[in-house]
């Protein structure tokens, strides 16, 4: 029971908040790392400053959701993207950073939000580095793997991914880029080849779970991309469309995913067993976006970009009124012809407001 | 047989040099294409690209032409590329294998050639292709099987002597340090080479005329000079980069328009030969009239430049280009009167007449097959034109009937409905089949909900993007960078890092060099961390 024990502590207490690790460990070393949650949950809500604040326990609180397999507690605390990371009052370092987001993108892609996922993962792996980090390593392999599952293909990494980082990914994440290369082209031989080469190494990484749903998946992105070409189809020549033709038991297989991707939303299409085998008739999508649902959803849209815009202006002012940014764009070459009287006094001022903040 | 034992016999210095008999076969099939390409240019990119072209066309055997009159066609053309094409058509196609190559013999010999292997060499094709008994062989009279040895030996000789007349010529000009007369030189020893069929010494020679050029004339009959050599020697990039070197130079010379005709038609050939299609038909199609009398037959005829032009434009125009650019072009209309069959082509096209087209483009294949510089081009020509049909076909409906469709294009429904699946995949027909009925749907897109779509997907993409880098910013003002062991920050944060350290993805040992010291901290922490953990469950 050591870990609500910390419950009954006050939080605010300093030896507490300077050497967390103790409690820590009783957290995650406890036989059923399921008590340890709630606590730390708690702990994160007292603990943040804001909403989107890192703080060291959020990490911790993800590895022990995973080991526990309980995610109703964390869901909250993961939605709020992280928009304030701050050693000086969290006492957090990269490694916190890293964690958080490859456990949180593990979480995603167990609850099957691979969109997040695929956003957590990257997240880690386009930190910034100056060399690379196992964690960033093993990100990026998980990344590769539920951006096929959500977008079937592999989204380019941000511009400003570390360069020593990609070095050491094409070193190490090989099979797991061959294996994206086959799925982009859609074939379902080529797929399956790479994946028995890649098997041994996926199941060693853990992730070949998520490869075998890469496979399902690719079925369902076969079946969408029918619905641009056709409007009604039999269930027979989707099967064999879709390579499954040579299998047992395709168009029984075939028919369960038709039917419950139109129960999930992925396509509008009905099924009808009129004809011998079965057809399908694929529909348009019933949303017209002339309804208030999509008016809230874009206002809802705009807020969050203003809110983004005027924290990047926010930003941009603080920026202009460092006195580093000063001495840099001072010596500009095409900042030369200016005035000197000019530049001497907005110098000054950059220098004031640095030497009063210290 | 015979031919061998001739070769022994022809004494003298043609035996010595017999080495020259069977390395040099004929320049001009496709395989002495690539080898000869290679020497020429010393490799590169240009180079590569070529030959991997080149490395996927099948040879194409062709049954039997169907309108080709062998006699009236090849009468067309002049020069090597006579004998080329003949020797081409002997390789490809069996029926008319001996009479081309009689055809072709015969034309050496009238010429004077002084190309004396490649004259070998086809004689010995004629007597393989008499020994396996190809169509025809009966008829083959004997002064055409054996090789004539005397004329042989004598036209061997002169080639010899003239060559090393006009080496010492130039020697000797290059000491006098004249320019004009070494450029003359150059250019004369260059044609010697062409005529002796070493097309690599004649691009040697003809380029080092280069240096020599004192006015734009000279430029351009330079350019010209290399422009030939490299047509026949299947090197096109050069002859497009050649082409623009010559267009660009101020022209002086008094056949100004023929000179340009020349030029278009030679940057033509490159572009078809480089599958840009596009631009090959607008080459062609601005010829003008000037080549109209077979002017530039030693390397193309007017009826090449009707059927050339014709099919690329087809291949990659749009039906208002079409008709803009090929039939209301009066410069082409002359070159098409004299294939009638590709003005009823364009024509058919054009007023949507597909099944006479098809029937037309059917007719015409084989012989297509059998045209020196279209024949690696007709797969790639006529399914472009097909596609085109097919899109042109649906675009004024709003349902069709694929039965009916499957009729004008003469071909099954299950064919087509293949054809435009790839098609509407590609996004050249907007439309979906009933797959049910046979029946194809023109796609009904909703602009209102797809730009809803797209906004939000937009909006989601910025708001993302720029969290990430406010997240960045901020990550790097506070050095939240992940640092090499050594450079990383002490104290309490390494304690936590243990802690953190311990799950199941920490790093197996050293699997590079390079990971290593960070591998190796990370399994300090390790212990570090476990020892921790056990000290504090014996205190617990």
């Amino acid at each position: 029971m050591k870990g609500t024990m910390f419950m009954t502590k006050d939080f605010k207490d300093s030896d507490l908040y300077r050497s967390p690790n103790k409690y820590l460990v009783c957290g995650t070393s406890a036989p059923q790392p399921i008590i340890a949650i709630r606590p730390l949950a708690v702990f994160i809500q007292r603990l943040q400053a804001s909403p989107g604040q890192l703080t060291m326990i959020h990490p911790l609180l993800a590895k022990t959701c995973l080991l526990a397999q309980s995610f109703k507690d964390i869901v909250p605390i993961i939605s709020n993207d992280i928009s304030d990371v701050n050693p000086l009052h969290t006492h957090i370092n990269y490694k916190d950073f890293l964690l958080y987001h490859y456990y949180g993108g593990m979480i995603y892609a167990y609850l099957k939000k691979f969109e997040r996922a695929v956003e957590f993962f990257k997240l880690a792996v386009s930190a910034p580095a100056e060399v690379a980090s196992a964690i960033q390593i093993e990100a990026f392999k998980k990344y590769v793997l539920t951006s096929l599952l959500q977008y079937g293909k592999v989204p380019v990494l941000p511009k400003y991914t570390a360069a020593a980082v990609q070095k050491c990914l094409k070193v190490h994440c090989g099979p797991y880029s061959d294996f994206a290369a086959a799925y982009e082209k859609k074939s379902n031989t080529a797929i399956k080849a790479e994946l028995e080469k890649a098997k041994a190494l996926f199941i060693r990484d853990k992730n070949f779970g998520l490869a075998k749903q890469c496979m399902e998946a690719l079925h369902r992105r076969n079946i969408q991309d029918l619905t641009r070409t056709y409007l009604t189809l039999s269930i027979a020549d989707i099967t064999s469309l879709i390579g499954l033709g040579s299998e047992p038991d395709g168009t029984r297989r075939v028919e369960g995913i038709i039917v419950r991707m139109i129960e999930s939303g992925d396509i509008y299409a009905t099924v009808s067993h009129e004809h011998a085998g079965g057809m399908v008739s694929f529909l348009d999508d019933p949303n017209h976006h002339n309804n208030t649902e999509t008016m809230d959803k874009i206002n809802a849209h705009i807020q969050r970009a203003t809110t983004i815009t005027a924290n990047l202006v926010a930003m941009d002012q603080t920026i202009s009124s460092m006195p580093g940014y000063f001495n840099k764009s001072a010596h500009l070459p095409d900042r030369a012809g200016y005035p000197m009287d000019e530049a001497d006094y907005s110098m000054h001022i950059g220098y004031e407001t640095y030497a009063d903040d210290g | 047989m015979d031919t061998s034992t001739d070769n022994q016999n022809l004494g003298g210095n043609i035996t010595t040099d017999s080495e020259m008999y069977t390395d040099q076969p004929a320049a001009g099939t496709p395989s002495s294409l690539s080898s000869l390409n290679m020497a020429a240019d010393g490799g590169g990119p240009d180079n590569n690209g070529n030959s991997k072209r080149k490395r996927f066309v099948k040879v194409v055997e062709v049954d039997a032409p169907n309108n080709l009159d062998l006699d009236a066609y090849i009468a067309n053309y002049k020069g090597h590329t006579k004998v080329n094409r003949l020797e081409f058509i002997a390789d490809r196609c069996p029926a008319l294998q001996i009479d081309a190559l009689k055809l072709s013999i015969t034309e050496l010999k009238n010429t004077q050639t002084l190309n004396i292997p490649r004259y070998a060499n086809l004689v010995k094709k004629l007597n393989e292709a008499v020994k396996f008994g190809a169509p025809g062989s009966a008829g083959v009279p004997s002064e055409l099987l054996n090789i004539d040895k005397a004329w042989a030996d004598r036209q061997f000789q002169k080639a010899k002597q003239q060559t090393d007349l006009l080496e010492g010529e130039l020697k000797n000009y290059k000491r006098n340090s004249i320019k004009e007369s070494i450029r003359m030189g150059n250019i004369e020893l260059g044609n010697h080479y062409y005529a002796c069929g070493d097309l690599t010494s004649a691009h040697r020679a003809y380029s080092r005329t280069r240096d020599y050029c004192t006015t734009s004339k000279h430029v351009v009959e330079m350019c010209m000079n290399i422009i030939k050599v490299s047509i026949e020697l299947g090197n096109f990039p050069h002859v497009a980069t050649f082409v623009i070197k010559a267009e660009s130079s101020p022209e002086v010379a008094q056949d100004k328009e023929l000179n340009k005709a020349k030029l278009k038609a030679a940057s033509g050939l490159a572009h078809l030969d480089l599958s840009k299609y596009s631009v090959a038909a607008r080459d062609f199609l601005s010829i003008g009239e000037e080549l109209v009398g077979h002017q530039f037959n030693d390397v193309l005829s007017a009826n090449d430049i009707a059927v050339y032009g014709g099919l690329c434009a087809l291949a990659s125009f749009s039906r208002a280009e079409l008709k803009r650019l090929v039939l209301d072009n009066v410069g082409f209309r002359q070159y098409l009167e004299l294939e009638p069959h590709i003005r009823d082509l364009i024509q058919g096209f054009y007023n949507s007449n597909y099944a006479q087209c098809l029937d037309i483009m059917d007719k015409w294949r084989n012989d297509y097959l059998l045209d020196l510089h279209l024949h690696s081009h007709v797969e790639a020509l006529y399914t472009n034109i097909r596609k085109k049909a097919l899109i042109q076909f649906t675009s004024p409906f709003l349902t069709v009937d694929l039965t009916k469709m499957a009729k004008s294009f003469s071909t099954t429904v299950p064919d087509l409905e293949k054809e435009l699946v790839s098609l509407i995949i590609g996004g050249q027909i907007e439309a979906r089949i009933d797959s049910q009925q046979k029946i194809l749907w023109a796609k009904q897109t909703n602009k209102r909900s797809a730009i809803f779509d797209r906004s939000t997907t937009m909006g989601q993409d910025y708001e993302r993007e720029a969290k990430g880098l406010v997240l960045r910013i901020q990550m790097i003002n506070h050095g939240l960078i992940v640092k090499a062991p050594g450079s990383a920050k002490g104290g309490e944060g390494d304690v936590a890092d243990a802690v953190f350290e311990h799950h199941h993805h920490h790093p197996r040992g050293g699997r590079s060099g390079r990971e290593v010291p960070m591998f190796t901290d990370a399994r300090a922490n390790m212990t570090n961390f476990l020892s921790n953990f056990s000290r504090d469950r014996h205190r617990g």
